[in-house]
């Protein structure tokens, strides 16, 4: 891996408890590299620790122990955030700024000069559908686009690290295709994303490496792909009966799915296959296709968090 | 800037502002220590929880006291509360806005102009306003309590209450009171001086503060005028006239300027009688 | 200049927020009203009419402190604002004492929107304006200032309803911890003495700021008055701010 973008070292959070209330661990010793242009997806349950490790990279927290760098610079320094957008989980923004007002202002804190400004406002508020909404006030905008100008101001100086919490939460399904190829194209252009989510099908579609919480602790990392294709753990057989096929519960196949003479079978043992083979050919049926199973992101999440 | 040398001046700085804060306080203190002391506890601790009370709007509590006083006043002296008020003017004893000055019973004698002082509604009038204001000189004391420098207020008690009760004590000690804090007045020892010179007949206080009256900025001619009438031993018409021409120059009302101009016109015929 | 920037905007949130413009009404409605008390007041109407315009000035700075100076930073923690802010590249001390700065530039239109109000109800009056009302005024703000310090402290540490509790005590206890000392010397035979003493140096003397009384009477100020009542203000104020900020570099922003 080429030299790491974020790096999260031996980082620990306990919140001191309220009033005699216990303190509660948030993160426990977590280990992160996250490489340039890599599009790392954050898994995890509700109070797994998805948005403290956030709020601990976005400053937002002060770590009770260990170690954060963004692009090389650590993040005790107030400096560490000038090349990172970042968009809290269901944001909210200033209701009495109109989208453009609260942009500009948000460009100003960057040190953005007027001429970049009002460019890179008018580029935004087209890029994420909110061009003729522009001068309306915030507290007239819907919830979804609250989200959308939220990603507007984390783009806004152009960042090379783009941190995302929960980022399609309050999208509707048109709202998450085009999320999607938002950051599609955020990842040609080789920003680094790194977003956590509990949607596991859009993670699975657009990280190139997810990360599983639980309880504070980082349990998984990997590429969806190795990480679904580690094993193959059931076997789909599709095939036709043949003319003077006897009925299946007397071939031995109990679970199948017939539509006319064409049966699927789902076999949760890979070595079963070769006997179904045998007993298809033995009464003149004919095989379509085998199929191997990987296991889905879900699949994997249910697995590794029930364990 | 390296962060252990930026946490050494902005510790630097808190203490530099501590000290600020700590050293304005003790100059503060030396220019109140001055007025603090006040030589008559009698009115201090009532008084001065008051104004601790009032939370900084001490002027503003003072004016609501002092509306209050007014109406309080005005409603228990002049009008149908005090039955002697309505028979003396009706008598034709007491004008409005000159009544005060001329109900006195102790120039009976010697001043021609005070005839009502004979009269025994008017002595009637004095007992019944000292009874139906009890309050007045708390009240006041309250209100010059809370805005010390509002001089009027203590004019107000000193003179043109005690005309109406005669309650002299506690009309000097008001004034004293307000002197006090007010140093610079002249009005105040002027009316001390006129206090005690017409109601305790002490000529040496009387001569001691119309000379500290005269010694202060912005003291009119006529204190002086009633130093010299004081010193000269002059009869009390004329003392009488000095007086009034004092209040002709005070008086902001013109309705009161033509009312003492008018009483000024009659005095040296009727001194003459 | 990220720290005008944000002055800037919550400037521009409080001229947009309806509180604001309430307050300033009630306290033109204040100097209106002393115009008709001012008349029972037996000749000394112009007094009345400012003693009632700079008490208006002056409550309606401490309800300043109260409302909109204990909401400046519960609001953006409530509301979860500040997520986006403070994860920019801007120092906590910049958005904190920005936002102060901000409120503290509303309220100086404010009271320059008064006193103009002040002066205007005193030259139909008078025909003249009064421009010795000035220092007590720069202090009145000064004071004001100091409240919304300690409003806003207070609403770091503690819930906003005991922020309010706890705003309103300081300014009992600082308009009260002259008397205090006073009667320490009255009644020196007494206890509590040290009690009083500590309370006398550590609260803020507020009485160290008002000078109103003073200047509607157009009394000579005292020597110093002015400007070592300013410079304990300033300072003072300078104390608070500081420990909000060591409060709030501190603090998670859960």
């Amino acid at each position: 891996m080429a030299e790491s973008v974020i790096q999260i070292e031996h980082l620990s959070k306990v919140f001191k408890g309220d009033l005699g209330r216990s303190p509660s661990v948030g993160v426990d010793d977590l280990n992160l590299e996250i490489g340039p242009g890599e599009v790392f997806a954050f898994l995890g349950p509700n109070g797994a620790g998805k948005t403290t490790t956030i709020k601990l990279l976005t400053r937002l927290l002060v770590p009770t122990r260990g170690r954060i760098s963004i692009l090389g610079r650590p993040s005790t320094s107030w400096k560490s955030m000038e090349s990172v957008g970042y968009m809290p989980e269901q944001p909210n923004l200033y209701g009495y700024l109109t989208g453009e007002e609260f942009l500009s202002f948000i460009a100003r804190l960057f040190g953005l000069g007027p001429g970049v400004r009002k460019a890179r406002i008018a580029e935004l508020l087209d890029r994420v559908g909110l061009k003729d909404r522009g001068k309306q006030l915030i507290r007239s905008y819907s919830r979804g686009m609250v989200q959308r100008l939220a990603m507007a101001q984390a783009l806004i100086n152009d960042p090379s690290v783009l941190i995302l919490d929960e980022p399609m939460s309050a999208l509707d399904p048109i709202g998450r295709k085009e999320f999607r190829d938002l950051i599609f194209d955020l990842k040609k252009q080789q920003k680094t994303v790194f977003f956590s989510s509990h949607i596991l099908s859009d993670a699975e579609m657009i990280s190139d490496r997810v990360g599983i919480l639980k309880g504070g602790r980082l349990i998984r990392t990997g590429k969806p792909d190795e990480l679904m294709g580690e094993d193959v753990h059931s076997v789909e057989v599709t095939f036709m009966l043949g003319p003077d096929a006897p009925n299946l519960a007397d071939m031995g196949i109990p679970d199948a799915l017939v539509q006319d003479s064409r049966v699927l079978v789902r076999l949760d043992r890979p070595d079963d296959l070769s006997a179904l083979i045998h007993k298809i050919e033995s009464h003149r049926g004919r095989l379509v296709s085998v199929v191997p199973a990987k296991k889905s992101l879900e699949d994997l999440f249910l697995a590794e968090i029930g364990r | 800037m390296k962060p252990i040398a930026r946490k050494l001046v902005w510790t630097v700085c808190f203490i530099a502002a501590i000290l600020t804060v700590v050293f304005s306080q003790i100059e503060l203190n030396q220019h109140r220590e001055i007025r603090f002391v006040d030589k008559r506890p009698v009115f201090l601790p009532k008084g001065k929880a008051l104004a601790a009370l009032t939370l900084g709007q001490r002027s503003l509590v003072g004016d609501w006291l002092w509306i209050s006083t007014v109406l309080y006043y005005g409603r228990r002296v002049m009008d149908e509360d005090n039955r002697y008020y309505t028979y003396a003017v009706q008598q034709g004893r007491i004008t409005e806005e000159l009544g005060p000055a001329l109900r006195h019973p102790d120039t009976v004698s010697t001043n021609p102009l005070l005839k009502v002082q004979s009269d025994l509604g008017h002595l009637l009038y004095r007992f019944e306003s000292r009874g139906l204001v009890g309050y007045i000189y708390p009240m006041l004391d309250g209100v010059t309590t809370l805005d010390p420098h509002f001089i009027f207020p203590h004019v107000f008690g000193g003179v043109y209450v005690l005309m109406d009760t005669g309650e002299i004590d506690a009309a000097i000690a008001l004034l004293e009171k307000g002197y006090a804090a007010n140093p610079d007045s002249w009005e105040l020892p002027f009316y001390l001086g006129w206090v005690y010179w017409m109601y305790k007949s002490d000529l040496q206080r009387t001569y001691q503060y119309l000379l500290e009256a005269m010694g202060k900025q912005g003291c009119r001619k006529y204190v002086g005028d009633l130093l010299r009438g004081v010193s000269q031993n002059m009869n009390r018409t004329e003392m009488t006239r000095i007086y009034l021409q004092g209040l002709l120059e005070s008086t902001q009302s013109p309705e009161v300027k033509k009312r003492i101009e008018a009483v000024l016109r009659e005095l040296p015929e009727r001194g003459r009688q | 200049m990220r720290l005008c920037i944000v002055a800037l905007n919550t400037f521009k949130e409080s001229i947009r927020n309806r509180v604001m413009i309430n307050i300033l009404l009630f306290a033109l409605a204040l100097i209106l009203l002393s115009l008709v008390v001012g008349d029972w007041s037996m000749g000394h109407q112009v007094k009345v009419i400012k003693d009632f315009g700079l008490s208006a000035m002056s409550l309606f700075g401490l309800l300043i402190a109260l409302f909109i100076g204990i909401r400046l930073m519960v609001q953006e923690l409530e509301q979860r604002t500040i997520y986006v802010i403070a994860s920019k590249p801007v120092r906590r001390w910049e958005i904190l004492i920005g936002k102060y700065a901000g409120l503290s530039l509303t309220l100086l239109i404010n009271i320059v929107f008064m006193t103009a109000a002040l002066w205007a109800v005193g030259f139909v009056m008078e025909k003249t304006i009064d421009f010795g009302l000035i220092p007590a005024i720069v202090l009145m703000y000064v004071e004001i200032l100091l409240m919304v310090a300690f409003a806003l402290l207070f609403s770091l540490l503690s819930s906003p309803t005991l922020s309010a509790v706890f705003t309103i005590t300081m300014f009992a206890v600082g308009h009260m911890s002259g008397f205090l000392r006073d009667y320490v010397v009255l009644y020196p035979d007494k206890g509590f003495h040290w009690l009083f003493k500590a309370i006398y140096w550590v609260a803020p003397n507020l009485e160290n700021l008002n000078l109103k009384t003073s200047v509607v009477e157009h009394l000579q100020l005292q020597p110093h008055a002015f400007g070592y009542g300013l410079l304990y203000g300033l300072g003072y104020i300078f104390i608070v701010l500081f420990i909000a900020v060591a409060v709030f570099d501190r603090r998670d922003l859960k």
